[in-house]
């Protein structure tokens, strides 16, 4: 289980985390989305360690960061950080020396699956490459934790497949999994829950099917005028009007405010499901409800 | 986790002695085809000492060349380097340790090669041995783990600049040298003295078997003590560099 509260950074007068609260437990995996420079890159390294946190408090199934900690963590950096002049062997050579739990017939099939030359220089490698590169590091050793920012960035279609299915696979191996992405549509894919970061914050969290249920939208329409009193119905939290037409968030009721607004005379009404973007475009505030 | 800079130092290692090498084949070659195989050394006897102590010069190229090693580690390397089941002390440490075994490497081997050029001219016989000469190598090794850990200490905190702090210590160095050297008012003459404790040029300056009395050195203790500083100031450098080092945000 990986857990954050509390968790903020500061860069000078900059708040780069604040007050990020975070469970995941085992066998999960949480989509951490985000805008640029909402503060994701920077959760990813105070959980390492790599920044020190202001306030705040990391456990790792439990206990704090140590250094026996790394022997369960993987971890793939936004950006590749491999050696140039070193081989993809090499690179193994370095997890296979220093990682109790390297695993050599993983190694191999990592290799395979991701059809890499393991005489070729990091250097030489295409970006999609040494992302994989960064990924099977990550995966050699079978890791419960797993911390990855960005790590389908770079690769085809094909191979960024491959990747959440590693990572699916590895969740139902009961690992914790940490995966930020710019593309939603992966982190859908793959989450079972997901946590949104605006300024530092984390402004939305839990599980996707009950934060989709708790987005629903019901529309509905009226001869004539809206009644006045939509807005008071119970679990409605946000209303539009559009003539005769109302939309209105639905507070995970969804179902018995469509029910409601039939009692009230509505001629049509709907319940929509909205989308991960949705979810997240309303969570960054660039969302609406059309 | 030592592997990288194991792989690293050997890279550095091959060439600088591949390059002496080629130069000392290439004199070889040059001075037996324009005499025709005909060669005498001269008269006159060289001091081992002062051939281990002309080789310190080798021994800081290697120096600056795997000193950046580690601060490049934290700046470009970190998610592989700080990752790993081990505290970065250890790792750290594991790291000095390499980079002094290469060091030490270095300045022997290039010893070796000084003497088989020596005997490939024929000259070996004018080579004298004597006891201070074991005094001297510790010096000279002395003063140049000096420079690697101020190179190690100044870059510590500095993300991936290590290399053109080691460069840049070479420039500062010997300016720190010959202001020292040159005629100053007494009170910048005095700073330049201060400065000069930690320039490790400095420490083997007044060694020599042909230095005399009448010469001022920049650092002037009886050898022992030489020795001691130039191995304590290493040391203490040393250690704040890898706290500095094992400390830092990336």
């Amino acid at each position: 289980m990986i857990a954050m509260s509390g968790l903020t950074k500061r860069y000078g007068g900059v708040l780069a985390v604040d007050g990020a609260s975070l469970e995941i437990p085992s066998g999960s995996v949480c989509g951490l989305l985000g805008r640029n420079g909402a503060g994701k890159t920077t959760t990813f390294k105070c959980l390492l360690g790599f920044a020190h946190p202001d306030a705040g408090d990391v456990r790792f199934d439990g206990a704090p960061l140590s250094t026996t900690t790394f022997a369960h963590i993987g971890y793939v950096p936004e950006r590749p950080a491999l050696y140039g002049w070193l081989t993809v062997d090499q690179h193994l050579e370095i997890a296979r020396r220093s990682q109790p739990g390297y695993d050599p017939a993983r190694a191999s099939e990592l290799v395979s699956l991701f059809r890499l030359d393991p005489r070729k220089k990091a250097s030489k490698l295409s970006k999609g490459q040494q992302t994989a590169l960064s990924l099977i590091f990550a995966l050699v050793h079978r890791p419960s934790i797993l911390l990855l920012d960005e790590p389908a960035s770079g690769l085809d279609p094909v191979m960024q497949r491959v990747v959440l299915d590693l990572l699916i696979d590895a969740a139902t191996s009961g690992a914790a999994i940490l995966l930020s992405s710019h593309q939603i549509g992966q982190i859908d894919r793959a989450s079972d829950r997901v946590a949104i970061m605006r300024d530092g914050k984390i402004v939305v969290s839990g599980e996707l099917d009950a934060l989709r249920e708790a987005a629903r939208i019901v529309e509905a329409t009226f001869e004539g005028a809206v009644p006045s009193d939509v807005a008071a119905v119970p679990g409605v939290t946000r209303v539009e009007y559009a003539g005769s037409t109302v939309r209105v968030h639905a507070d995970g009721r969804a179902d018995a405010v469509a029910a409601r607004f039939g009692a009230m005379g509505a001629t049509g009404v709907r319940v929509l499901d909205r989308s991960l973007e949705d979810l997240f475009l309303d969570a960054v505030g660039e969302g609406s409800m059309d | 986790m030592q592997y990288v800079e194991v792989l690293r130092v050997r890279r550095v290692l091959l060439w600088f002695l591949g390059i002496v090498l080629g130069m000392v084949i290439l004199s070889i070659v040059s001075t037996y085809a324009g005499t025709h195989g005909d060669i005498h050394a001269g008269g006159g006897t060289l001091h081992f000492a002062d051939l281990v102590l002309g080789c310190v010069f080798g021994a800081w190229i290697v120096t600056t060349c795997v000193a950046p090693g580690l601060s490049n580690e934290s700046a470009l390397t970190a998610p592989i380097v700080w990752t790993r089941p081990l505290s970065r002390q250890q790792i750290a440490w594991r790291y000095v340790a390499v980079d002094v075994a290469a060091i030490t490497l270095g300045y022997v081997a290039l010893i070796a090669v000084a003497m088989l050029a020596l005997a490939a001219f024929g000259a070996l016989g004018i080579v004298v041995t004597e006891p201070r000469a074991g005094a001297t190598f510790a010096l000279g090794l002395g003063a140049a783990m000096m420079w690697y850990a101020l190179v190690l200490l100044v870059s510590a905190r500095i993300p991936a600049r290590g290399g053109m702090i080691a460069g840049l210590s070479w420039a500062v160095f010997i300016a720190i040298g010959t202001l020292w050297a040159a005629p100053m008012p007494a009170p910048v003459h005095a700073v330049f003295g201060a400065l000069n404790y930690l320039n490790p040029m400095a420490w083997i300056g007044g060694v020599s078997s042909a230095s005399h009395h009448s010469v001022q050195h920049a650092v002037e203790l009886p050898m022992p003590l030489q020795i001691l500083g130039c191995w304590a100031i290493a040391a203490v450098a040393a250690v704040v560099a890898v706290r500095l080092w094992a400390t830092r945000e990336v």
